[in-house]
């Protein structure tokens, strides 16, 4: 097999060319395909790290009892810092508090009406800032999981005897998290049904090669070729057919991403992705996906061609 | 060397192209099949090379049961088998030369191996000076012989031609009979040949089995053309 690589290669290459008009309707619509698949690659894996970047800025607030005494404040601090996902406790009195309370709702110089409550009239309670556990991963865990995630240690800080109330950005942030990871569902489905069609484009354009060649295939076939053999050469055809494919998607990620990135950082709202090694990244998966996508596209269309042939 | 007992074939429309044919030909036998048109000798040859499968009986080529391969072991079939037909064309972007070695290549053959086997098989047919040359460049005679030569390259124990010499003039058509006569000997191959052609068929006198009707007729040892009226 290895020896007649070359062989296989120069028809698969004879193909391309013989054939091109047909070739370049392929390759312009694998592009075109490929592009849109970039586009929901960069977009759901953005998504994904932005859901992961909600959840690490979310602090849990957990008041504590005032019955609570200054020396059990430390073995609360230490409970809460030893539940699973917790990344830091940070401990904040009363006084704190309402200091910054204070800050948060005065005007220029004009200091705030809370300033009267300082001292023993503080009505606020000490209070614990919890930060969690960033869970980076491109693909790792899923968004559900990350609301289930938040819940669970929400549940675990409450049941602390001590602590009265826990707080964190609540539901807004949970439907948040559900929405971008509806949004990053539909993506794969669209990359999904893409693909397919994709496939469906490039079977086509090898049944035309198929055709085109049948008399050769014949002769193949006569002269006692295997299916296997005849197969090959088709084969690489899809191959090549996806990987010129996805050069034009790749250098658009590659050069279009980094001024995305420029921008939408510059805006402060939310960080995406760092652009190195996320567009190489990226520009090898466009690659294998059209890979992957010619070889099947071709491998249907042979055999279908030569299932029943004897 | 091929044996078949009892084969009928009846195609998808109801046409019976083949009734009962019994036929024993030997090892290094040279063998005519003729009959009119329609008579069901392209079928026969069909059956022999596996592309066809009989409904019923049994054939047997080189040892081989043709009827019960599987479609994925055809092809290590007919690596057994020369198929030459009338109107089976050389690749025309491809020299005479590449012409004959793709048969070898596409059995994974290596270089040295194919680069030989193919002068030997060009000398064979006598078409060493056109070895470079592409088949628009040749006479039909010529295309036909580098044809034989092609489907001789595995070196098969037999070689089953359906008319060889259909599209050719007499004189043409005699060389490619010595052709084939000559490879009989020299590689003692079994030649199991279709033709139309009576005069061949009397003056290169060889076995003669006369199909009509998908039915043998007649089983000539001496050779010699049925007359039909
Ligand atoms: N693929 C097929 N499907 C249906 N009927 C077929 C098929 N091939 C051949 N036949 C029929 O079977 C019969 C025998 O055909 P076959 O080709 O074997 O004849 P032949 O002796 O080779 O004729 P010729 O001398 O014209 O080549 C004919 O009636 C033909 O119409
Ligand atoms: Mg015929």
């Amino acid at each position: 097999m290895i020896r007649s690589l070359s062989f296989h290669f120069k028809s698969a290459i004879k193909n391309l060319f013989r054939h091109f008009g047909m070739t370049l309707l392929s390759l312009t619509g694998i592009t075109i395909i490929l592009t849109l698949i970039a586009t929901f690659v960069v977009s759901s894996v953005n998504i994904g790290a932005i859901t992961n970047g909600i959840t690490k800025n979310i602090k849990i607030q957990a008041l504590v009892d005032p019955v609570v005494t200054s020396e059990e404040i430390k073995t609360l601090q230490s409970a809460i810092q030893t539940i699973d996902g917790v990344e830091s406790v940070v401990h904040k009195t009363k006084h704190d508090e309402l200091e910054s309370f204070i800050k948060n709702t005065s005007t220029g110089d004009q200091e705030s009406a809370f300033a009267q409550y300082r001292g023993a009239e503080n009505p606020l309670k000490d209070a614990f800032y919890v930060t969690l556990k960033n869970q980076d991963s491109l693909i790792g865990s899923t968004d559900q999981a990350q609301k289930q995630r938040l819940q669970t240690i929400r549940q675990k800080i409450s049941e602390i005897k001590g602590i009265t109330n826990v707080f964190y950005g609540g539901s807004s942030v949970e439907k948040l998290i559900v929405l971008l990871s509806n949004i990053k569902i539909i993506g794969y489905v669209i990359t999904g049904i893409l693909g397919i069609l994709s496939i469906f484009l490039i079977q086509n354009t090898i049944k035309s090669t198929i055709y085109a060649r049948q008399e050769e295939i014949a002769i193949m076939r006569n002269v006692g070729a295997s299916n296997g053999f005849i197969k090959v050469p088709f084969m690489i055809e899809g191959i090549i057919i996806g990987l010129i494919g996805s050069i034009i998607p790749s250098t658009i990620v590659i050069l279009g991403y980094p001024s995305l990135y420029k921008v939408v950082n510059a805006v402060k709202v939310v960080k995406l992705i760092e652009v190195q090694p996320f567009v190489y990244q990226v520009a090898l998966i466009l690659a294998g996906i059209g890979m992957v996508i010619g070889l099947i596209g071709a491998f249907l269309s042979t055999t279908k061609y030569l299932r029943f042939k004897r | 060397m091929i044996f078949l007992k009892n084969i009928s074939k009846e195609y998808k429309n109801g046409v019976r192209a083949l009734n009962g044919i019994n036929l024993h030909i030997e090892k290094g036998e040279f063998i005519y099949i003729i009959g009119p048109t329609g008579s069901g000798k392209s079928t026969l040859i069909k059956i022999l090379d596996g592309e066809e499968i009989p409904d019923s009986g049994e054939v047997e080529v080189a040892g081989v049961n043709v009827g019960k391969l599987k479609h994925r072991q055809v092809p290590y079939y007919r690596r057994k088998i020369g198929v030459v037909f009338q109107d089976f064309r050389l690749l025309p972007k491809l020299t005479i030369f590449e012409n004959i070695a793709f048969a070898l290549e596409v059995v994974g053959k290596n270089k040295r191996e194919i680069r030989k086997r193919v002068r030997e098989v060009l000398k064979l047919v006598d078409l060493e000076e056109k070895a470079k040359s592409f088949p628009h460049e040749l006479s039909g005679g010529q295309q036909q012989r580098a044809v034989i030569g092609r489907a001789i390259a595995n070196s098969p124990k037999v070689l089953i031609a359906d008319e060889p010499t259909g599209n050719l003039d007499p004189d043409k058509s005699r060389e490619i009979i010595q052709l084939l006569e000559k490879i009989n000997e020299e590689e003692e191959t079994t030649i199991l040949m279709v033709t139309h052609d009576s005069e061949i068929v009397n003056t290169v006198k060889k076995r003669t089995v006369a199909l009509e009707q998908g039915y043998i007729v007649a089983d000539i040892m001496k050779g010699g053309y049925i007359k039909h009226d």
